[in-house]
């Protein structure tokens, strides 16, 4: 039973005083310790007590619980009168936990029935009978008697979902979406006419941002799919999904509870019946309750949960949808796992019955070709694209992804063809990167020791590579450090920036030959040039066994080379750092500056 | 929640979808399956039968017929609903009921004055909506209460100008007996083998000609290669008993469809005649081809004019997807004729299957080809397709040279030579095909194999001295150009490999797979290798070209070869990120 009247109980006792917390502990014979609100809660909702509760109620208290459960299981103490025998009911109620008196400030009150207890009254009162006596001559027969996953709704919540997972959907400043993607997001619909499917994707955005599916980002001014989010309620049940679907439907603008008793009311009529406006308004009226069969108020009342495909309406009567009777009745078509057909063609076939949590992964492992009652998806190379942007990057992984979702094993020349994709695909990439191109080598190992983790990886000996989006927080770094750069990004085809001379100097060293200096080598008794490995290893053994080493290198700045006994400290990213021992100041080296060492 | 059925309530296990887009989706493991396709072929086309999932369409063309042959939109409707999983989609009860109560509204009658047709209907507001429609007014004469009169030779394009419009015609006005013509069909050939006509031939037959009215006697019958469409024909000219025109191919075709009269059916060879390039005789059977049909003089289809003069009761166009476009309109003026259009695959490259429908009739036989398979009335087919990296030198050529010559440089790829070297040796005692599209590469196939190459430029009679040569054993390995791609008839083919083709084509895989599916007399299986260059275009090019076969149900085995031809593994790489992690050594 969908019935969704008055607030939590859990967070009716979350506000609870404690002495009032210690009167209803002791109603229930909880000890001291035990008169905790978790225990409450379930003392409170337990089934056989709920029973044995209803059953004792007298039958004046059982009338006022009705009528109160009409006014939504909420009244405040302006419209007290209009429940029969209401202060007698108090009384009987006071300790039961069933009714509890809700403030808000020093002036407003109301009385309310908490949700959880509001279906199994209704249940128990059998309020619900009442329907058959406003039923409409008229009957008809219904298409669907069950209601299966892929119904329309959800259906196209799924799609929005799976459209805004690929390209996340960009909204204008009046935070509507953009024409050209509603015109896209529209061919994802189950058919309907175009006026109101612009309405549905609405809804359908508005539905999985409740469900906390779609998350708006502000720089960007996207709606995005949060994965995890989606993942879970993917996961649930089916129940738990319609039900959220009815209360999407009644609790949005105007008279929520209204609408509940209405569906529920409707909910217990025959398949072919129609609820009688009219008959239903004097109904309602009787008890005090507004239901206009007329203009803004109807239209009021009706038009959200005929958007949703929950209602249908023909002026006079009107009735649950098909799929939202059969959610009522609990006549769910039964998921099946697994039941997904691939042809060689590499066309999926999904059936009806396929849980959301199925589609969810064929959905980043094909390409949607048309969703209807079996859905038709396609295995091709954009496909495998899309699975390599969501992370599945081997085609054995693909592959066995796939494998639980399938009734017959995937055909041998399509797992070729993956296999082909996967290969071509991830052959040639483009990566983005921005490069920090140094003068010399001995500039581009210094900025690369500078600038420590902000650098993902080395191109050339001249080019680091920095995440484009750190450029800014990169160059404030190194100027911190004294090294002065400008954060300009020049790109290719751009003129460089550097003033060069028109002709070039004839006499320009480093033109020539590519170096800015020369010195002659000299040989260091008991020194040897050894290669850089060669080097790491001695320095990497004297850092661990807290030795000294003997170096000659190139001072920064300088042309000639010293010799220099040193304690290494520390070997980073080819960067040595350690103290002369001579003086014991500190000293920091790259590799490629030192020319020969010694133990 | 409580109270849901545990699990919920079950689906039912019947074997049809009904989509809201008008496909009708059958299981084929479904138990219920063979009784579901045979419900459904009375109102729906097959559209493709790959291996688990067979795919039929309403269309207003199939219903049209379907309630011309006396089915009601009611009928229709249970019967759908009788097999279906899920409830019908009411969108498709809306235009099954919808496209039921158009047919027959209008008729085409003769004229009460015997001049010309009349288009009448007892509907006036819909005779004058008629009357007002830009494509249909060219065809109507001058108003005949209630309705039009129709000229003779406007018959056929009123019918496809109502059929667009969306209002088929109900044509009584009959057709044209033809001149009598007494055959029968020989119970065993002059060989002394047994002979009768198949069950599905059989089927084939009574699709087209019904019960000899005018609701039938046109149309298209869908059969695999080697399945026997010459047969389904002679069966049309036994029913008929009438004058046939016979349209072909090629010369080599035309002299195929003539031993087959001659052993097949009592007609002798006085009685049919060879209309063609090398022979202007006309006889109560005569044999043409497209091409001389199509052959315009001065402005003038003269040879179609000499053969329209002769009082045909029956025209069979043999290949009809092949039809060229001249023959479209000339068919236009052919409709007071008995039409029977034969084919194995009703793709059109160039996209004007429906036009064949229009004019020559709608689709009333098809068949899955693995359904013939299974019956064992063709042979059993596997298909392989055989990936060759092209060589290094060649792939930098490959990568720098325009579009069409890339195609061209993948075709020829030499590296294939080795792997039909390797097929050749495998395939000793087989009887092999080598099918391709460029005249180089095969010419070097066939001096490096020495096997005989067969081309467009081949003489006729050398070419037929050469597939006698094939047939009988004589030479084991054949080359072929394009020429062979359609109805020639080699029935010990048994394996065939394709090192070039035409594109995208389907339709040209399809056919080319045909020329080895005749049932072999050791009951041994059919062999297809597609052999295509690695990672480029015509890798594309063969995935489309498998989709026809595919969506018949066959399968491709896919296998890698090096430039040598011997078997290669690949692995696919998977390194994503081509950088170390950021902070990390």
């Amino acid at each position: 039973m969908i019935l969704e009247l008055g607030p939590r109980l859990k967070a009716v006792l979350d506000h609870l005083s404690e002495p009032d917390l210690a009167r209803l502990g002791k109603n229930f014979h909880l000890s001291g310790k035990e008169r905790d609100r978790d225990t409450l809660y379930q003392r409170l909702t337990d089934p056989q007590h709920l029973h044995d509760l209803f059953a004792r109620l007298s039958a004046q208290t059982r009338e006022t619980l009705a009528g109160w459960l009409l006014f939504g299981a909420v009244v405040s103490p302006d419209h007290l009168h209009l429940l029969p025998h209401f202060w007698q009911a108090e009384k009987e109620l006071e300790a039961t936990g069933l009714m509890y008196l809700l403030r808000s400030g020093y002036y407003r009150q109301v009385y309310a029935i908490p949700a959880e207890f509001c279906a199994p009254l209704w249940e128990w009162l059998d309020i619900g009978a009442a329907a058959g006596e406003l039923t409409a001559d008229h009957r008809s027969e219904r298409t669907e008697t069950v209601l299966g996953p892929w119904f329309p709704f959800l259906h196209d919540v799924f799609q929005m979902v799976s459209f805004a997972r690929t390209d996340p959907i960009l909204l204008t400043q009046q935070m509507t979406v953009y024409r050209r993607i509603e015109n896209k997001l529209l061919t994802r619909l189950w058919p309907m006419n175009k006026d109101a499917a612009r309405g549905r994707v609405v809804h359908c955005l508005q539905f999985a941002q409740a469900q906390r599916m779609l998350r708006f980002d502000h720089i960007t001014r996207t709606l995005e799919v949060d994965e995890e989010t989606a993942q879970r309620y993917w996961n649930g049940t089916d129940p738990e999904r319609f039900a959220d679907w009815i209360r999407f439907g009644c609790e949005v603008q105007g008279p929520t509870a209204q609408r509940q008793i209405l569906l529920a009311l409707a909910s217990r009529i025959e398949p072919d019946q129609w609820l009688d406006y009219e008959a239903l308004s004097r109904w309602l009226a009787d008890r005090h309750i507004a239901f206009s069969n007329r203009g803004a108020e109807r239209s009021l009342m009706l038009d959200r949960l005929i958007q949703l495909g929950i209602w249908e309406d023909d002026r006079v009567r009107g009735r649950l949808s098909d799929h939202a009777y059969a959610a009522y009745r609990e006549q769910y078509l039964a998921t099946r796992e697994g039941q997904s057909i691939v042809e060689p063609t590499g066309d999926v076939l999904v059936p009806l019955e396929t849980p959301y949590a199925q589609r969810w992964i064929w959905d980043i492992l094909t390409t949607p070709v048309r969703s209807d009652r079996m859905t038709l998806l396609r295995i091709e190379p954009a496909a495998v694209e899309k699975a390599l942007d969501h992370g599945i990057a081997a085609a054995d992984d693909y592959l066995g992804r796939v494998k639980p979702l399938v009734k017959t094993p995937l055909p041998d020349n399509l797992a070729a063809n993956v296999r082909d994709w996967y290969r071509q695909l991830t052959r040639h990439r483009w990566v983005e990167a921005t490069l920090l191109h140094s003068a010399n080598e001995s500039d581009s190992q210094m900025a690369e020791a500078s600038l420590g983790d902000f650098v993902i990886g080395r191109l050339s000996p001249l080019d680091l590579i920095v995440p484009g989006d750190q450029v800014g927080r990169a160059t404030a770094h190194l100027r911190r450090q004294g090294m002065l750069l400008r954060d300009k990004i020049e790109r290719p085809g751009e003129q460089r920036s550097q003033d060069q001379e028109p002709f070039g100097d004839p006499f320009d060293l480093s033109a020539l030959l590519g170096f800015t200096s020369v010195t002659l080598p000299q040989a260091i008794p008991g020194l040897a040039t050894k290669s850089p490995k060669e080097m790491e290893r001695i320095l990497m053994e004297a850092i661990h066994h807290q030795r000294q080493v003997v170096v000659q290198y190139y001072p920064y700045g300088t042309e000639q080379p010293i010799v220099e006994a040193i304690q290494p400290a520390s070997l980073n990213r080819g960067w040595v750092q350690g103290w002369r021992v001579s003086n014991r100041q500190i000293v920091s080296m790259s590799l490629h500056q030192i020319t020969a060492i010694g133990e | 929640m409580d109270g849901i059925p545990e699990g919920g309530v079950p689906v039912d296990p019947k074997p049809l979808v009904v989509q809201s887009d008008l496909s009708l989706l059958l299981e084929v493991d479904n138990p219920a399956f063979d009784e579901a396709r045979d419900a459904l072929v009375g109102f729906a086309e097959l559209v493709k039968s790959p291996e688990h999932i067979h795919t039929y369409r309403l269309s207003s063309l199939s219903l049209w017929n379907a309630v011309a042959s006396g089915l009601s939109a009611a009928d229709i409707l249970e019967r759908m609903a009788h097999y279906s999983k899920y409830p019908i989609p009411p969108e498709v009860v809306q235009f099954v009921e919808d496209q039921g109560r158009r047919f027959g509204k209008l008729r085409l009658v003769p004229a009460p004055d015997h001049n010309g047709f009349w288009l009448t209907s007892e509907d006036k507001p819909l005779l004058s909506q008629m009357g007002r429609q830009k494509a249909v007014i060219p065809f109507l004469a001058a108003p005949l209460h209630p309705g039009y009169r129709v000229a003779p030779e406007h018959r056929g394009l009123l019918k496809q100008a109502l059929a667009k419009t969306g209002w088929p015609v109900d044509d009584q006005a009959g057709y044209t007996p033809g001149l009598p013509l007494a055959l029968a069909m020989r119970t065993r050939t002059p060989q002394g083998e047994a002979f009768e006509l198949r069950e599905y031939q059989r089927a084939a037959v009574q699709s087209f000609w019904g019960d000899g009215r005018v609701d039938r006697g046109n149309g298209v019958v869908v059969l695999p290669c080697g399945a026997g469409k010459t047969l389904v024909g002679i069966g049309a000219m036994d029913k008929a008993q009438a004058h046939t025109l016979i349209l072909t191919t090629s010369l080599a075709a035309l002299h195929q469809w003539r031993d087959e009269l001659l052993r097949r059916t009592t007609l002798n060879e006085d009685q049919i005649g060879e209309y063609s390039s090398k022979a202007k005789r006309i006889a109560p059977v005569t044999l043409t081809t497209y091409q001389l049909l199509s052959h315009k003089r001065r402005g003038v289809y003269e040879h179609f004019h000499v053969l329209d003069e002769h009082d045909w009761g029956l025209i069979i166009y043999d290949e009809v997807h092949l039809l060229p476009a001249p023959i479209f309109r000339l068919t236009a003026s052919l409709q007071a004729r008995r039409r029977l259009g034969l084919t194995a695959t009703l793709i059109r490259e160039d996209g004007r299957a429906d036009e064949v429908f229009a004019l020559i009739g709608p689709k009333r036989y098809d068949v899955p080809w693995r359904d013939l398979e299974q019956q064992g009335w063709i042979a059993a087919a596997h298909c392989h397709e055989i990936r060759v990296r092209l060589p290094e030198g060649l792939r930098e050529y490959y990568a720098n040279a325009e579009d069409v010559e890339r195609v061209r440089i993948a075709a020829e790829n030499p590296a294939k030579m080795g792997v039909v070297t390797e097929l050749l040796a495998h395939h000793q005692s087989d009887h092999v095909l080598i099918l391709g599209q460029y005249l180089n590469q095969l010419g070097e196939i066939a001096e490096r194999t020495g096997a005989p190459l067969l081309t467009g430029k081949t003489p006729v009679k050398e070419r037929e001295a050469l597939y006698d040569r094939f047939r009988h054993n004589q030479i084991p390995v054949l080359v072929v150009s394009k020429v062979a791609n359609f109805a020639i008839d080699l029935p010990d083919a048994n394996v065939a490999i394709q090192v070039s083709g035409t594109f995208g084509s389907r339709q040209e895989e399809a056919q080319r797979l045909g020329r080895i599916l005749r049932p072999k007399s050791d009951g041994g299986q059919a062999i297809f290798y597609s052999v295509v260059s690695e990672d480029t275009r015509e890798q594309d090019f063969a995935q489309k070209r498998q989709l026809f076969l595919c969506e018949q149900g066959y399968r491709y085995d896919v296998a890698h070869a090096d430039e040598n031809g011997r078997p290669v593994e690949l692995i696919a790489p998977v390194p994503l990120v081509p950088f170390r992690q950021r902070g990390a050594e």
